[in-house]
């Protein structure tokens, strides 16, 4: 219910009662006026000889002629008149059984003071004893009411209850539409993010509350403020640090490169010392892999990364990344091979993110594999416009039951893949997450002759292929 | 073994090395990747400064290494002022960033290719080689392909053995000429069910299998050279190929 549906029925379920009350008090007072008045003129009749007058025999009895009560204005009444005892009223006079000689007599009331209905309206009757013989034993006054005054009265408490309903009307209705203006005001002050302040009309306590508003949103802007300042720091700080540290690690995999090279060139070189270097160049692939998704997953934080589209050409990035994992794969003994398509096959994507779900996968299939394993990265054209990219291995699989949960960050297989805290699972969330946001699919698969193959599908829009051999 | 190592056996012409500017700052990694390169048969000059690379001769190398934080200019003011000369010359640019903003700017403005630190001498190779390929990388002539005893000439619709032609069908020999297409290369399965099978692949890979054992039987001893590759398919063995005249 809104606060001015509320404020009608709230005013109407008060003034209502409150009105007729105030009919029913106005019309007792009114009667007990009248009683009053009764009493009066016939406590004057009385004693000036209405036995007498109705002895007399003269039907019906005259009453002492009086100007009704309270119309008359002191300077209508005639000089040196006696002021007025009641109003005029009507007169019968019954026997001692309550039986009038007069066709036209009301029934006689049993009670001294009662009422009776002419019309809709209430008069006041008042029985008394003259004490006469005959039909001149007990006497009733009747006053009646006058013509047109409960309307009147209605009229009047009507009036006022509408005066009132007016008046709330009046005083609340500006309000009322204040506070809309208000309520609009701050939903577009929040949508601004709390730049636009809300107006401030008036110093009362609607523009107290704009201006109470207008500092609790000054304070959440600071504080947001504040926290993208230092999520900025941060992430500038995170991506100082992936840049300074990718120069002496480039360096270190280039050293050991060279001397693996030299080493398996070198005859008397033992195999110890071989598998040294070879151990030395996985850990050190393994840094590299995590220096590169801490900058992937930094990005993949933001609340609002934005991709950074651009041409992929994709028979590249396969391309690049089985070069980036062939020192481990020679280093663990797992063959690593690829095919592309003869014709580039170029997507609209966000080459990084893209190429870090590929490198991956590939890492993963790599890494898990025995000595003497296989890993194959194969992009094939789908139809005229997809592609799909499948990276296939024969290491120790994943159960099934695990495949559901193998994106899940920080997950690791239950079995052979768990012998270190390598980070395996946040490699495969990441390339989950890149390729849900890229708009690619990925799917994990456990090939018959054992192992994993995990594809990365594109839906035909995201892809743009031409048809210039590399 | 894998296709990578086959490419690092893969030495560049040999008659006249190729050229190849290095800009680079950083002291310990220039000196790595000169090696690298140098190892690999290439000439490197290198060049330490932004400024100084501006006035490099750009037209004179068959390939640029560009790394983009430098001192004196942006990298990729370097790579816009060696277009702005139209200068042709393949640009491949060393990144350190993991957004992809750096890369997606450098190939509006030209670059070729792009490598991100870290990486192995294997990938920048990989990536070197990429750009270099050149029509003379291709064996022999125009639509042949010679490997060990094998001749196969796409053009002519022949395939020797030895000097000895051998009688293929029409499949066979859609088989071994896009093998022989991209040697070395491995072919997936399903390209290669697409485009020699002419896309009947129901029950393709099998059919695949079947017409390939029967080209190896045919083949004779350069049968072998048809390899099969795990997870892909199948890739003409290009390792044995005779020194080019």
């Amino acid at each position: 219910m809104t606060l001015r549906t509320r404020l009608f029925v709230t005013s109407g379920v008060i003034a209502i009662p409150v009105a007729v009350a105030l009919v029913l008090i106005e019309e007792r007072g009114r009667m007990s006026a009248m009683e009053a008045d009764l009493r009066r003129a016939v406590d004057l009749d009385l004693v000036t000889g209405l036995r007498a007058r109705c002895e007399s025999g003269v039907r019906p009895v005259p009453a002492l002629p009086r100007p009704p009560t309270g119309t008359q204005s002191p300077r209508a009444r005639p000089p040196g008149a006696r002021p007025p005892g009641g109003p005029s009223y009507e007169l019968f006079t019954y026997r001692e059984d309550g039986t009038s000689g007069w066709f036209d007599a009301p029934p006689l009331a049993s009670t001294e003071v009662s009422t009776f209905w002419m019309g809709a309206q209430r008069g006041t009757q008042l029985r008394f004893e003259i004490g006469g013989p005959a039909d001149c034993a007990i006497g009733l006054a009747r006053l009646r009411p006058r013509r047109g005054q409960l309307r009147d009265q209605a009229m009047a408490v009507l009036g006022a209850t509408l005066s009132m309903l007016a008046g709330i009307w009046l005083a609340v209705g500006p309000l009322l539409a204040r506070m809309r203006r208000l309520a609009d005001d701050v939903r577009q002050s929040a949508a601004s993010m709390y730049h636009q302040p809300v107006r401030l009309e008036a110093d009362d306590e609607v523009g107290r509350l704009a201006h109470a508003f207008n500092d609790a949103g000054s304070t959440v802007r600071t504080y947001v403020g504040e926290l993208q300042a230092r999520e900025r720091t941060l992430r500038q700080f995170v991506a100082d640090t992936t840049h300074d540290m990718a120069m002496p690690l480039t360096v270190v995999q280039g050293h050991l490169s060279n001397l693996e090279t030299t080493l398996s060139a070198q005859n008397g070189v033992t195999e110890p010392t071989r598998a040294e270097v070879r151990a030395a160049m996985r850990e050190l692939h393994y840094m590299a892999s995590l220096l590169r998704n801490l900058g992937i997953a930094t990005r993949l934080g933001e609340t609002s990364a934005a991709l950074e589209l651009g041409p992929v050409d994709v028979s590249a990035v396969v391309e690049r990344v089985v070069a980036r994992h062939a020192p481990l794969a020679r280093a663990s003994g797992v063959s690593l091979d690829y095919a592309v398509p003869e014709a580039t096959l170029t997507a609209q994507t966000d080459a990084t993110l893209m190429e870090q779900a590929v490198s991956n996968l590939t890492d993963n299939a790599v890494r898990y594999n025995r000595a003497g394993g296989h890993v194959a990265v194969v992009l094939d054209r789908v139809g005229t416009d997809g592609f799909a990219l499948t990276v296939t291995d024969d290491g120790p699989g994943v159960p099934a039951e695990d495949l559901p949960v193998l994106t899940e960050r920080w997950f690791r297989g239950s079995d052979a893949r768990t012998r270190r805290p390598d980070g395996k699972g946040l490699g495969l969330a990441i390339a989950s997450e890149a390729c849900e946001r890229l708009g690619l699919t990925l799917t994990f698969s456990r090939p018959v002759e054992g192992g994993l193959a995990v594809t990365i599908a594109a839906s035909p829009s995201t892809v743009h292929h031409s048809s210039n051999a590399p | 073994m894998s296709a990578m190592v086959t490419q690092r056996m893969d030495p560049p012409d040999a008659m006249s090395p190729m050229r190849v500017l290095l800009v680079e700052d950083d002291e310990a990694l220039g000196r790595q990747v000169v090696e690298t390169l140098q190892r690999a048969g290439y000439d490197v000059d290198w060049v330490r400064r932004g400024d100084r690379a501006l006035s490099a001769e750009f037209a004179t190398f068959s390939l640029v290494v560009l790394d983009l934080m430098l001192p004196g200019a942006h990298g990729l003011d370097i790579l816009k002022a060696l277009r702005r000369d139209h200068v042709d010359v393949p640009v491949l640019v060393l990144s350190a960033r993991q957004d992809t903003g750096d890369k997606v700017r450098s190939l509006e403005l030209g670059a070729d290719d792009y490598l991100t630190k870290p990486f192995w001498p294997e990938e920048l190779l990989a990536r070197v080689r990429a750009r270099l390929r050149r029509p003379a990388l291709a064996h022999g002539a125009a639509g042949v392909t010679e490997t060990g005893p094998l001749r196969v000439d796409r053009e002519a619709r022949v395939v020797r053995v030895d000097g000895v032609a051998t009688d293929l069908t029409r499949v066979e020999f859609e088989l071994i000429a896009a093998l022989a297409r991209r040697p070395g290369a491995a072919l997936s399965r399903g390209w290669l069910v697409e485009h020699v099978l002419d896309g009947s692949r129901d029950g393709g890979e099998r059919t695949l299998d079947v017409h390939v054992s029967r080209l190896r039987r045919k083949l004779g001893r350069a049968g072998k050279l048809i390899a099969t590759v795990w997870g892909v398919g199948y890739r003409l063995d290009v390792s044995a190929t005779p020194p080019r005249p």
